[in-house]
């Protein structure tokens, strides 16, 4: 197993430098970063828009400065630095990376829990009015554009709120200033619940739908069959033998599907204005600030790189004949 | 007696519940708000002394306010060239003192918590003196002296290269700052007149903290990354979240002029206009200052009588730009013909009813591009010349007389006296900006009429469009500019051969010379004269048309006093230290 987890580790750095290089190469033709301070009124001094290009090294040839930003990295743990002064990108990521995996983390738990219950209920229930239900409230999620829903929920919740004249849930950030202690906590829970269900939703839209095939699939196997033959209750056999074996394949498919999860959390911090990765993402573009989007897609890289790479050892964990291939 | 507590709480989720299912089928039905009248006006104030007083009232004492800025707090020196944004200044403007005040009316008028008297001396050389209160300190008690006015001075005049200020403007003109009177008597003098003096000085930092972080380039870069450590304003900074998306300020017991009302003033940051109105809805913010958008104003003109809003016509305005740069368009000889063509067949009445008259009635194109109505000397500049009327005939006319071929619709495309055919040209306007695409669209359409090809091309990097770099260009552009209450020395870089801000390369001898005397002269009506004068001549040459003045839009919750619109780049908070709540 060691070997096994060994070798995909070892495979996984090339193909993370190699899109190290390619994010550059885009990034760089992509992002002008002297456009806004170029753009101001008063106009700066050509002195000062040159004092930026410098710092920034924009100067050279792409090569080196590829290498330029690959070795600060790696050598020296420097992320470079933004146009923005004042920016430290490794503290902007840091914080950026703790909101948002606050946001994924607890959107995936969520989605993970309901696409489970649906999708057994569905398969256990197939054909029933409470499938087509479930099912029909599936492909409504998975149909709805992510940022159409937020703005929906969002005016719906203000409308709640106005009409209890209630405001624990919040539409705007991750926090209100200025709070402490219980009201910090209970302030910040009512601002994730609704990006929460927002970024849950389309995840467990397909993951439900993905739960209930499998479940199907074990639900007519021999096994199953087998079980309740020896006597075992429809409970017992649904849990320890059903569901246990048709989580494997959600299992692998969470763990892939968590790194893209990322991809949703930029619309939904967006509408809902979390300084997360998303944010980080947006803002960075919008000010052509090609370290920032470079350290997004860096992370971002790494992120879907160990995630398959968590996949791919669950894969070996859960079916032995992977491992000994 | 659980189940006595379970019940309301079990009704208070069923009634939740149902709102929200109520909510969502209302929201996507597209209207959710009961309000009935409007709480908000579209009739522009601003420039007039009614936006001085406008929502004036007496507060009661204590209470918090949130306001809306629209970018984290990224950078807290406004003075430089990165931090020089309209957004950080809303926060810096209660933290940092000013010899002026720029108010709604566009008047500038004495700071006089800070300054006892600041007066022009000399002529020649030019010489200003100012009077600072005797009990004008810091938060940390050290008084504001002329240090502070000579370290401002120093980090904007331009001599330290490594020092990225905003703007020189002004500062380099200045030969000595220096102090006597214990440092509360300050005296300017100028190697050469600077007539906007009143700009000068404005949003101070404190020379005696920049002196703890090294010299004044160090200085300056601290400044950048660090919430000031002391206010000469009414507040001063208490807590900036980490994600630098709030800043909470209280109140400065120091502060030597009236207490403010208010115990805490809290900036949010809501980088997304369009979330900005839910967040008020939702009483995540107290008051909000987006651009005006038609979704926009309707979602605040849904909340009714709840809020007050109020849209005005800002000092800032919309232009079509030529690019003398372009061959056909910079053409000696025929070049201007073309140019006057263009502009008289282009209809600003109809670009304003397809674009900013859809949120604002009152709204009337501007015909100047030095002044704006409600400053002293603003006239029209534009009209005597033919242009924006959107009089095809007499744009065919003059092309014709010219000696131009195929002028019209439909006739092979036109082409000058010289036979050289006019090209397809490139009309640029910022990625996403709705209205300038409107605007764009109506433009190429109307050009069309006269047989001229424009490509409308969205640039997503408005700066490089315009500085013409990296592969970027224009030959037509449509943006804005911000102005100031001090039009000599904001326009001067516009339209001088050279200037900074002349991206279409417009050159004429006339105007520079104009202009120089403008920004040179301290009387105002020689000011007014060069600057119409220098107006005119831009007409007559065709190098740029002005559109209208940028609306700007102002919403609060009516429970706010003396929170009003500011359209100068001091913004709303130019007052913050008046706000408060309803007595």
């Amino acid at each position: 197993m060691l070997a096994f987890a060994l070798r995909r580790l070892l495979v996984s750095i090339p193909v993370f430098i190699l899109s190290t290089f390619l994010v550059f190469l885009l990034v760089t033709w992509g992002a002008d970063p002297l456009a806004q301070l170029e753009a101001k009124n008063p106009p700066p001094s050509q002195a000062v828009i040159n004092q930026l290009a410098d710092q920034l090294y924009i100067n050279h040839s792409i090569p080196a400065r590829y290498w330029h930003w690959f070795s600060q990295l790696f050598f020296h743990g420097n992320w470079g630095p933004s146009v923005q002064s004042g920016t430290d990108i490794g503290q902007l990521l840091s914080t950026s990376l703790t909101l948002t995996a606050r946001l994924v983390i607890v959107a995936t738990i969520l989605a993970v829990i309901l696409a489970i219950i649906a999708g057994v209920v569905s398969a256990t229930r197939q054909y029933s009015k409470t499938d087509y239900t479930i099912t029909l409230i599936g492909f409504l999620f998975l149909s709805l554009p992510v940022f159409w829903f937020a703005i929906l929920l969002k005016q719906a919740v203000v409308n709640m709120n106005n009409s209890l004249n209630w405001y624990w849930l919040s539409t705007y950030g991750a926090n209100t200033p200025g709070l402490t202690g219980w009201s910090a906590f209970s302030d910040a829970i009512g601002h994730l619940v609704l990006p929460t269900i927002v970024l849950a939703m389309s995840s467990y839209a397909s993951w439900s739908r993905f739960q209930r095939a499998s479940m199907l699939d074990v639900l007519g196997s021999d096994y199953m069959r087998l079980a309740r033959a020896k006597g075992l209750s429809r409970r017992q056999v649904m849990i320890r033998h059903g569901l246990r074996t048709a989580l494997i394949p959600l299992t692998t498919q969470v763990a892939l599907d968590t790194a893209a999860i990322l991809g949703g959390a930029v619309l939904t911090e967006s509408v809902f204005g979390w300084q997360g990765m998303g944010t980080m993402l947006v803002n960075g573009i919008n000010a052509g600030d090609f370290n920032v989007i470079l350290a997004w897609l860096t992370v971002s890289a790494i992120i879907v790189i160990v995630f398959n790479l968590i996949a791919d050892l669950l894969y070996g964990v859960l079916d032995p004949r992977i491992r000994h291939a | 007696m659980s189940g006595t507590t379970r019940r309301p709480l079990r009704r208070r989720w069923v009634a939740m519940c149902a709102s929200v299912v109520t909510g969502l089928l209302l929201a996507g039905c597209g209207g959710s708000n009961s309000g009935s009248g409007s709480g908000g006006s579209d009739t522009s104030i601003s420039g007039t002394a009614a936006a001085d007083t406008f929502n004036s009232g007496t507060p009661k004492q204590g209470g918090s306010v949130t306001w809306t800025i629209e970018k984290t707090m990224d950078n807290w020196n406004i003075l430089s060239a990165d931090g020089n944004t309209f957004d950080y200044a809303q926060v810096v403007n209660p933290l940092t003192p000013s010899p002026y005040i720029f108010n709604p009316s566009y008047s500038v008028t004495l700071n006089t918590d800070l300054m006892v008297s600041a007066d022009e001396t000399s002529t020649s050389p030019q010489t200003v003196v100012y009077k600072i209160q005797p009990n004008a300190v810091w938060s940390d008690g050290t008084p504001i002296n002329a240090d502070d006015f000579i370290y401002n001075w120093q980090v904007q005049n331009g001599t330290d290269a490594n020092i990225a200020a905003a703007t020189t403007t002004g500062y380099q003109d200045i030969t000595s700052v220096t102090g006597s009177d214990n440092g509360k008597t300050v005296t300017t003098v100028y190697k050469t007149p600077f007539g906007d003096w009143k700009s000068l000085f404005t949003n101070m930092y404190p020379a005696h903290i920049a002196k703890e972080h090294g010299n004044n380039e160090a200085s300056f870069n601290w400044f950048q990354t660090n919430p000031l450590p002391v206010s000469g304003g009414p507040f001063v900074v208490s807590s900036v979240s980490g994600d630098k998306t709030s800043v909470i300020l209280k109140r400065n017991t120091k502060y030597y002029g009236k207490q403010s009302p208010l115990d805490q003033l809290t900036f949010r940051a809501i980088t997304d206009a369009s979330q900005e109105p839910t967040a008020l809805q939702n009483r995540e913010v107290d008051g909000i200052y987006p651009q005006p958008q038609t979704t926009l104003v309707n979602q605040l003109k849904g909340m009714g009588s709840q809020i007050t809003y109020k849209i005005d016509a800002g000092l800032g305005f919309e232009h079509i730009d030529f690019n003398l740069k372009n061959s056909a368009l910079g053409n000696a000889t025929w070049g201007k013909t073309l140019r006057t063509a263009m502009f008289t067949a282009t209809d600003r009445n109809a670009i304003l009813t397809k674009t900013i008259q859809q949120f604002q009635s009152s709204a009337v194109p501007l015909n100047s591009r030095m002044l704006v109505p409600g400053q002293n000397g603003y006239q029209d500049n534009v009209t005597q010349f033919g242009l924006g009327e959107g009089n095809t005939a007499k744009a065919e006319q003059l092309l014709t007389s010219a000696g131009f071929k195929n002028v019209g619709a439909g006739k092979g495309g036109l082409e000058a006296p010289d036979g050289t055919k006019i090209p397809t040209f490139q009309m640029k306007y910022t990625v996403g900006n709705q209205i300038r695409l409107d605007t764009c669209s109506l433009f190429a359409s109307e050009m069309a009429q006269l047989g001229i090809n424009v490509a409308v091309t969205p640039t997503d990097n408005l700066g490089a469009t315009l500085t013409q770099t990296g592969g970027n260009g224009y030959d037509i552009v449509v943006f804005a500019w911000v102005n100031t209450p001090f039009p000599s020395s904001a326009n001067q870089p516009l339209y001088t051969t050279g200037g900074g801000g002349n991206y279409g390369g417009y050159s004429n001898k006339n105007v520079d010379a104009w202009l120089a005397a403008a920004a040179s002269s301290t009387d105002t009506a020689t000011q007014i004269s060069n600057l119409n004068k220098a107006d005119q001549q831009i007409s007559q040459d065709a190098y740029t048309l002005p559109l209208y003045q940028k609306p700007t839009l102002i919403a609060f919750y009516p429970n706010l006093v003396n929170v009003r619109d500011n359209a100068t780049s001091m913004g709303p908070t130019y007052n913050a230290g008046q706000w408060g709540l309803k007595s």
